[in-house]
Formats: structure tokens, C-alpha cells, sequence
């Protein structure tokens, strides 16, 4: 069947319009003459045949399986500010403990390093031989330098030390022994050397272990009945208890003295202890060893201690301080932790 | 679904309600992705990346098809595929991937498909995917809006930034194209796709 429309031209546009008929875009006037033209074109029929079938065929086209949920995800809650203070208490424990440290450096310093340090505390020890019912702790602990200083220097000192207590039960050597007898030795060189079995009882305090204990207060209480019966007791205990080998000599009648102070303060005025203890310091010349020096150098000021009369503070400063850091460190270490689980 | 009040609530940041329209519109933007880049990594690259940028701009949205202004996100999407495919060509052998629950829009389901159906249905989407990545790409996105996915001329035009014009010469020009290539491969078409003799 001939074309009426041999123009290529014609089969051209035809051609271009054939995919809008299909979906019906065309305007009416296009759709009627392209409409016209296929009723007498065969090639464009086929035309138009072909592009359908493929329009067709790609509507059948399978649709592709979803691989995956293209959902966006949904952030997570921004974090909890940290509680309010963590900052602070985290400060704090760090500051408190550094701050312990430091004190208690200080501390071990002075007690370690500072073997001269131990004949500071003399004056607080002479204001106790003096009054012989004031008995700190502190004491306790500068005796031990002392004890070594007397124990070293020479066991000619150590035998006159002890023969000192003889009348006035220990307390005279007490603690600090050295610094205690020292300001006595000055004005009371009388030749007052008592007899040596007497020096024995200041020696005899059973109690001698617990000389940082609590003996002078109960000494004052019943000086009577415990300085009596302390005296008696065993001399030779606390030797054995205390004393090493060659020191023992120096070192006994020390703590002796130190622990035995208590029980026999009342009866016996310190001044009489002093002056029997002096001769011996004095009589004990052969001892210009460094330690004796520290011994009797105290005399120098003894009046001052008297000020420490009064029931002395029986905790050091020091530790105070070092035990409420202590607790401050558990404290804000506790808070800290627990304000970070709150986070 | 109110897909206003899910809008309004992602333009205010309720990344919740955008998800609900993830959920309604991420088969057609896969597919859609699918059908222009003929691989399905990368079609998962793009629609992702689309809906990504939907969120991030959907403040931008000022009313009008939410659907075709999703699609022509996907289709810029799609563009950014082909030019790194471009610097960097694959053979892709991706075997179409045909959801039973989720047939061509224009498909009649009325009817189970028996297996032997089922794979001549493969094979012509095979050819089909085949000839479209003859196509240039914006007749390509043209065809695929148009004929598979059965939007009209004025959504297609929205999708694509053009006018109507624009599209009924692309997708002339695309169909004649594919119905070229088509008529080539045609031997090798299951027998009942194929044209009938005459």
C-alpha cells in the first residue's frame, strides 16, 4: 500500500510525535493530522507498533528487591552534662592530698632527718620535770634521740644518770632526759651523789613499755601509793625489756626515768630531783661527746617550759592536721566518685 | 500517613518523622536509582546520599510533590554516580534483583507468576537494564520516571528541573533509542516478549 505522505519530512515528524500520542500529549490538532498521515503510512504504523511494544516491555520490567532500610539514624542523646561539682571535688581531692603529703613529708622530715630536732622539744620536757604531773606525749618521742645520744656518747654518763633518780623517783630523767637534768646541773652542783642502790627504783617502773602512755596523769592521782610501789619494783626488767647489749646501761636508766617520772612526781619536788641529778651530768666529765653537750646545753633557758604547765595538748598539731587530710582526701574522694557515676 | 504533618516535623528536626518518609518513599528511590545506574551498590550509594541531603535541606522544601522533589534529589544523586562511574568504568554483573512482593509498577499481578514466568521476566529485565545503559543519562532518568515508574509528563518535568518540552523530546528520543536496541536483542528475548510476526 503506497504512502500518501512520501515526504520524508512528514514521516519525520510523524516520527518525533509518535511517542507523545502514545501517551496522549499531543493537542488535538497535532493528534488529527498525525492521525491522518498513519491511516495512509504502513512504515509509520510499524512505527508506531514497535514504540508501543517497547514501552510495554519496559513496564514489565521486573522492580529490583529493596537491598535495605535507607532510614537515617537517630543520634543518640547528647551526653549528660557532669553533675554539678564533680569539678570542684575532683580539685579538692587532688589539692587535699597533695596538701597530705606535704604535711606528712614535713612530719617524717623533722622526725627522721632532724636528729638535732629531738633536743628542740627539750624545754616542753623540762616544763614536765618540773612539774612532774604534766606529761605530754610529745616527750615521749624526742627521748629516744636522747637516749641514743646518751647511750653513744659514753657509759660513764648513762650509770650517773641513773644514780640520780635514786631519791626522786625517775621523773627527773624523764623523757628528755638530758635537757631535764640539764637545768638543774647548773645551779645544783652540790655533790648531792646519791647513793647508787638508790638509784635503782627510778629504774624499777614496770610500766616502762607504755612510757608514752598515760603515766603521768595517774602519778599525780596516786603518787602515794604508785610512787611507793614503783620504786620496790623491778630493777631489773626494764634493762633486759629495752636495752641492747653494750647500751643497755645508757639506755635503761633513760626510759626508766621517762616512764617512772609519773608515779613519784608529787612526793618528791622536781628541784630535788634535779639536784641529784645534776651531779651526776656534772660529775660525768669524761662525756664532752656531742650528746652530753646536747643534754646540758638546754639549761641554758630552762625557765621557759613552765609555760607548758597546763595539761599540754596531747595530740600534736601536726597530726591533727595529718588526720583530718586524711579523712578531707577520703571525703572528696568519695564525692568525686560518686558525682562521676552520676555523669 | 499525613505526609504534611510528617514534613512539618522534620523540618523541625524530628529526624523520627523524616524516617517515616524514608519509610513511604525509599522503594520508588531505590528503584528509580536502580533503573539509572544499573548497579545496585550504587544505588544504594545514591539513595542513601539522597536522603541524606533530603534531610539536611528539607527546610528548603517549600510545598508542591514531595515525591518528585525527592526524585529529582535522587536523580542529581544519580548524575554524581555516573560521573564517577565515568573516571572510573565497571563491568557490572549484578543480576537483577526482583522483588516478588514489589512487581513493576506497570505489571499486571493479578495473575501468580509461575517460575518459568518468573525467569522470562529476568531476562527481559536484564535486556531492558541492558538497553538503558545505551541511553544517555538524562533521557535515561526520563524513560525510567516515565515508563517504569508511570509518572506523567508535568511530575517528570518537576523531578528532572525541565519543562515539558524538554520531556516529551527526551522521552521520544529515549523510547526510539531503547526500542532500537530492543528490536536488536530481540531473538534473544523470551518468546512471548517477543513483537508479533507482521
Amino acid at each position: 500500500m503506497p504512502d500518501r505522505n512520501i515526504n520524508g519530512t512528514e514521516h519525520a515528524w510523524v516520527e518525533e510525535r509518535l511517542s507523545a500520542y502514545i501517551d496522549n500529549q499531543l493537542t488535538p490538532l497535532e493528534q488529527a493530522h498525525l492521525e491522518r498521515h498513519l491511516r495512509g503510512c504502513s512504515r509509520c504504523q510499524a512505527s508506531l507498533a514497535s514504540l508501543r511494544w517497547t514501552v510495554s516491555l519496559v513496564k514489565q520490567a521486573p522492580a529490583p528487591a529493596l537491598p535495605r532500610q535507607f532510614t537515617l539514624p537517630v543520634p543518640v542523646p547528647a551526653r549528660r552534662a557532669p553533675a554539678y561539682g564533680f569539678g570542684f571535688a575532683r580539685l579538692a581531692t587532688v589539692l587535699a592530698t597533695l596538701l597530705l603529703f606535704a604535711v606528712v613529708g614535713v612530719d617524717l622530715i623533722s622526725r627522721l632527718g632532724g636528729g638535732s630536732v629531738a633536743s628542740a622539744p627539750p624545754p616542753a620536757a623540762l616544763s614536765e620535770v618540773a612539774k612532774p604531773t604534766s606529761i605530754a606525749l610529745g616527750p615521749t618521742e624526742p627521748a629516744r634521740p636522747a637516749q641514743q645520744a646518751v647511750s653513744t656518747s659514753a657509759p660513764s654518763v648513762a650509770p650517773k644518770l641513773q644514780a640520780a633518780p635514786t631519791t626522786a623517783p625517775a621523773p627527773t630523767l624523764g623523757v628528755p632526759p638530758a635537757p631535764a637534768a640539764a637545768p638543774t646541773t647548773a645551779p645544783a652542783s652540790t655533790p648531792a651523789a646519791p647513793p647508787a642502790p638508790a638509784a635503782a627504783p627510778p629504774l624499777t617502773p614496770t610500766e616502762m613499755p607504755g612510757r608514752g602512755g598515760g603515766g603521768p596523769e595517774t602519778s599525780t592521782a596516786d603518787n602515794t601509793t604508785k610512787g611507793a610501789a614503783a620504786t620496790p619494783t623491778p630493777l631489773r626488767s626494764p634493762a633486759p625489756a629495752r636495752a641492747p647489749a653494750g647500751s643497755a646501761t645508757a639506755a635503761t636508766p633513760a626510759f626508766a626515768a621517762g616512764a617512772a617520772s609519773a608515779p613519784t612526781a608529787t612526793p618528791v619536788p622536781p628541784t630535788a630531783t634535779a639536784t641529784r641529778v645534776s651531779p651526776s651530768a656534772t660529775a660525768s666529765p669524761p662525756s664532752p661527746t656531742p650528746a652530753a653537750q646536747a643534754l646540758v646545753q638546754p639549761t641554758v633557758a630552762p625557765p621557759q617550759p613552765r609555760q607548758a604547765e597546763t595539761p599540754a595538748p596531747v595530740v600534736e598539731p601536726v597530726r591533727v592536721a595529718e588526720i583530718g587530710l586524711f579523712f578531707l582526701v577520703i571525703f572528696f574522694g568519695a564525692l568525686t566518685i560518686l558525682l562521676r557515676r552520676r555523669k | 500517613m499525613d505526609e504534611k504533618a510528617f514534613i512539618l516535623a522534620a523540618q523541625k528536626g524530628d529526624i523520627s518523622a523524616f524516617n517515616q518518609l524514608v519509610r513511604a518513599y525509599q522503594t520508588l528511590i531505590y528503584r528509580t536509582a536502580y533503573r539509572v545506574l544499573g548497579e545496585g551498590a550504587a544505588a544504594e550509594d545514591a539513595t542513601q546520599d539522597a536522603f541524606v541531603s533530603a534531610y539536611r535541606h528539607i527546610r528548603a522544601y517549600h510545598g508542591g510533590s514531595f515525591k518528585a522533589w525527592l526524585l529529582r534529589i535522587v536523580t542529581n544523586a544519580c548524575y554524581d554516580q555516573l560521573r564517577v562511574k565515568q573516571r572510573r568504568p565497571t563491568a557490572s554483573l549484578d543480576a537483577m534483583l526482583v522483588d516478588p512482593d514489589n512487581p513493576a509498577p506497570g505489571a499486571d499481578r493479578a495473575a501468580p507468576e509461575s517460575p518459568q514466568e518468573f525467569a522470562e521476566r529476568q531476562e527481559l529485565g536484564a535486556a531492558i537494564q541492558r538497553g538503558l545503559a545505551t541511553l544517555p543519562p538524562d533521557q535515561r532518568v526520563t524513560l525510567v520516571l516515565a515508563d517504569i515508574e508511570g509518572f506523567n509528563y508535568d511530575e517528570v518535568a518537576e523531578a528532572t528541573g525541565t519543562n515539558l518540552g524538554t520531556v516529551k523530546s527526551r522521552l521520544s528520543r529515549a523510547r526510539m533509542a531503547l526500542r532500537a536496541f530492543l528490536v536488536g536483542q530481540e531473538e534473544l528475548l523470551p518468546l512471548r516478549y517477543r513483537q508479533k510476526s507482521g
